[in-house]
């Protein structure tokens, strides 16, 4: 059964264009990726600051997930 | 207002997984959260969201406050407020190897021990094959198995310098009573410190019967082995003083404390 685990962002994380979140899981010897461990089920939750159109935010594989406040 | 908008990502992809944020997008992040599967991992890992410039160039990363080890799986949620070291106000206690014998093995080994951790506490249920009541546990360090850098004494008067390997802790031999086991308490703290003088510390009960002579015996013993190598402590061994091997049954299980 997979642990339910806490991590901490800092407040305030505003990302733009430049920037891409990644998700992953490194060696904690020397920050490689590894690439055996498998990742699911991500979840983005965040405020659309600039107002663009939520279609725009499906890059790829990612999904907007409906709701009253999508 | 800005709106409140959840993204999802792709249904199980191997790490590592990336969103961009798209042209003229501007998203503040309030949680992030994935499930990790580390079934196939060889060896410990860490969660960690990273920040990318240009796609390419990582420019900071947020990690899970401690290791996992290989197999391990975790639902990981990112937010702020929460302490570097997982829940908030928490110590984290890691299992980071835990082996049971089902046949004789000559040592436990335990190799690339995460950095991450503040102490390593290790349980030991040890019997070997020496023709004897009770005898010891050899220890050696980071696979150091020739050079003289390690120094021990126990309570019960056994001491040497400059030696090959330590003595960690007690284990029952063959002519114990055939259930009898040596329990072992062992620690040892900042071993991924580079310093002088790793030391660790083992505390050993050893009580039973033995069977060729009925006589019920008892005892308690404590013992620290230190090494005057500097190097932080990646990997450890236990190999019987007197026996060959471990016989079935013998169980060594290692946390991480954090």
């Amino acid at each position: 059964m997979a642990q339910k685990l806490t991590a901490n962002l800092p407040d305030s994380l505003d990302l733009d264009e430049k920037y891409t979140l990644r998700f992953t899981a490194i060696d904690p010897n020397n920050g490689s990726n590894i690439t055996t461990v498998n990742i699911s089920s991500i979840q983005i939750h965040c405020d659309n600051v600039a107002g663009t159109p939520i279609e725009l935010l499906e890059v790829g594989p990612f999904q907007i997930v409906s709701g009253p406040s999508s | 207002m800005p709106a409140d908008v959840t993204i999802a990502g792709p249904g199980v992809h191997a790490a590592p997984v990336d969103y961009p944020v798209p042209g003229a997008a501007e998203l503040l992040i309030k949680t992030l959260s994935a499930t990790f599967d580390g079934t196939n991992a060889a060896g410990p890992w860490t969660p960690a969201v990273q920040l990318l410039i240009g796609g390419t160039t990582v420019v900071a990363t947020f990690p899970l406050g401690q290791s996992l080890v290989a197999g391990a799986s975790a639902d990981v949620a990112w937010f702020s407020g929460v302490s570097a070291g997982g829940s908030t106000g928490s110590v984290q206690l890691t299992r980071i190897y835990d082996t049971l014998l089902t046949s004789s093995q000559a040592n436990f080994t335990v190799s690339g021990i995460a950095q991450t951790y503040t102490t390593l506490l290790m349980f030991a249920t040890l019997r070997d094959d020496f023709a004897a009541v009770n005898t010891n546990c050899q220890f050696t360090l980071n696979g150091n198995v020739t050079t003289t850098t390690y120094n021990y004494k126990d309570s019960d008067g056994n001491t040497n310098q400059s030696t090959t390997a330590g003595l960690m802790c007690a284990s029952t031999g063959a002519n114990a009573d055939a259930t009898h086991f040596g329990n072992s308490i062992i620690y040892c703290h900042d071993y991924a410190v580079v310093q002088a003088d790793h030391a660790f510390f083992g505390t050993t009960h050893v009580i039973g019967q033995e069977t060729n002579t009925g006589t019920w015996y008892a005892r308690t013993v404590s013992a620290q082995t230190c090494t005057t190598s500097a190097a932080a402590v990646t990997s450890f061994a236990f190999a019987p003083d007197h026996g060959t091997v471990w016989v079935a049954g013998s169980r060594l299980t290692v946390y991480g404390l954090s």
